[in-house]
């Protein structure tokens, strides 16, 4: 038998039970809408300078969405990538691997590439790759990972609050972390740290 | 004390009560970043074991439980790292260890000055011995916020090279290079390893002990012989007293020699190369 509660204990459970909703929904806990994370439902378009569509370029990956009509000047040569409410520019030589549709995909950094989105489970990597040239992932932050342990130093790019490895240089890689949009990127460079840097100044909100 | 408060008034504690109901509740907002349970101490391991470019999902490391591997070579970072972990996180480590796996962390740090295609230390000695210092200092910082503490071995990965022999000034930033990535290891606690080819890298090593020269030995050394032979002794570029005491890794077979090698185990396969190990690994 349930043993009847006392008054006052009836109302402690009941405000405890407030509280705790109350609380529970103030962060989402509770049954009302939630909001996708940042790169939870990554889209990523590429927008060439060229007249030529990238979806028909043979550098670019049939997978990647279409060409949109670019909103900000691209330089020549330059193909604008978006990802995540992010957008930055690359050469337009370099193919953009969309990783979520690709999962097998090789994440190397000893070759010229842009990749979207996480390593997937069992990427076909030959085994012991060595080398770094300039290229560039940018993907959901996961702040145990070693990229994210790198990048330290506050401050502002393009309007946008990040973190930066303040070691870039000796690391030949710019690691840079989007706390508000719940990214990383990396950029790798061996004899070409400028083209890194102007990958890097390039990033700024999806127009 | 507190409890004699407590006792002076049941609406106090209800009062309590309701506040640590609110915490309880706010805490359960709050993502769960409890870090995961630490990985197993590091230790000797003798066996097989596998390489590969980017650290595999969990789940393909549970699958390969089917292999007879039970060690995994794991890029943790470096200037010339191709693959940058992958799917390597404090946590990655933490299961894959915890399952029974042991890790032989890489670290591919600056390359021979010869070796033009890497970013390459330099020629001269004290640069290169503080390059090698300073690549210690970044792979004990990457280890660590791996869970991979003081008395876990890291490999430098030190990449074939032909400079001109061991008294050209390639060679000789190189053993600098190698003397600074030791002494500064054995300053944080680390066991210092060292990865290379048998005949080059590993060879230069064997040539400062038996020259008698200055440099500090690596406590254990990575070969890359690829004899197809899975022993770590005898082999001919090393000799039998050398690194005798469980402090050898063997890669006897690699995937340059065979392009595209592969294994499936569990569904999952992967490119990989081959080690064979008595040495000292972590997790």
């Amino acid at each position: 038998m349930t043993p009847l509660l006392h008054p006052r204990r009836s109302f402690v459970a009941l405000a405890a039970t407030l509280i705790g909703g109350v609380a529970l929904a103030a962060c989402g806990g509770g049954s009302g809408p939630s909001v996708a994370s940042p790169g939870a439902q990554a889209g990523q378009t590429v927008t060439t300078a060229t007249t030529t569509p990238a979806s028909t370029t043979t550098s670019v990956p049939t997978t990647v969405a279409p060409t949109t009509t670019p909103t900000t000047a691209v330089p020549a040569g330059e193909q604008l990538v978006t990802y995540s409410g992010l957008q930055f520019e690359v050469p337009s030589s370099w193919p953009v691997y969309q990783l979520s549709s690709d999962p097998n995909r090789c994440v190397r950094f000893d070759q010229n590439a842009a990749y979207l989105g996480a390593d997937g489970p069992a990427p076909k990597c030959p085994a012991m790759l060595v080398g770094r040239t300039e290229a560039v992932q940018v993907e959901p932050l996961n702040s145990q990972s070693p990229a994210a342990e790198l990048a330290t130093t506050p401050q502002t790019l393009n309007g946008l609050a990040v973190r930066v490895d303040p070691n870039a240089a000796t690391n030949a890689a710019d690691t840079v972390v989007f706390p508000d949009q719940g990214l990383v990127a990396i950029i790798t460079f061996r004899s070409n740290p400028a083209l890194a840097a102007q990958i890097l100044a390039s990033f700024q909100n999806a127009s | 004390m507190l409890r004699s408060v407590l006792h002076r008034s049941v609406r106090r504690r209800a009062v309590l009560g309701l506040g640590a109901v609110a915490v309880v509740a706010l805490a359960a907002c709050v993502p769960v970043t409890a870090p995961p349970p630490p990985p197993p101490p590091p230790g000797v391991y003798t066996g097989l074991g596998f390489d590969t470019c980017s650290a595999p999902s969990t789940s393909t490391m549970s699958a390969w439980l089917a292999s007879p591997y039970r060690s995994i070579g794991v890029y943790i970072g470096g200037e010339n790292a191709a693959c940058l972990g992958g799917n390597l996180t404090r946590s990655w480590v933490s299961t894959v260890t915890n399952a029974g796996w042991k890790l032989a962390p890489l670290y591919v740090g600056l390359q021979a000055p010869c070796n033009t295609e890497f970013n390459t230390m330099s020629t001269n000695p004290t640069t290169a011995f503080f390059q090698g210092l300073g690549a210690a200092q970044t792979a004990t910082g990457e280890a660590g916020g791996l869970g991979l503490g003081a008395g876990t071995p890291i490999y430098l990965d030190m990449e074939s090279y032909s400079c001109g022999g061991y008294a050209s000034a390639g060679t000789q930033a190189v053993m600098w290079f190698v003397d600074g990535w030791i002494t500064e290891l054995h300053q944080l606690s680390y066991v210092a390893g060292y990865y290379s080819s048998a005949a080059t890298g590993i060879a230069d090593q064997v040539t400062n002990i038996e020259t008698g020269s200055f440099f500090h030995p690596p406590d254990d050394i990575w070969f890359a012989h690829w004899n197809g032979v899975s022993t770590t002794t005898p082999d001919q570029y090393v000799p039998n007293s050398f690194w005798s005491n469980d402090q050898r890794l063997h890669q006897y077979l690699g995937s340059s020699q065979v392009p595209g090698y592969a294994e499936s185990f569990g569904g999952v396969s992967l490119n990989i190369d081959l080690d064979y190990d008595t040495g000292q690994l972590a997790g």
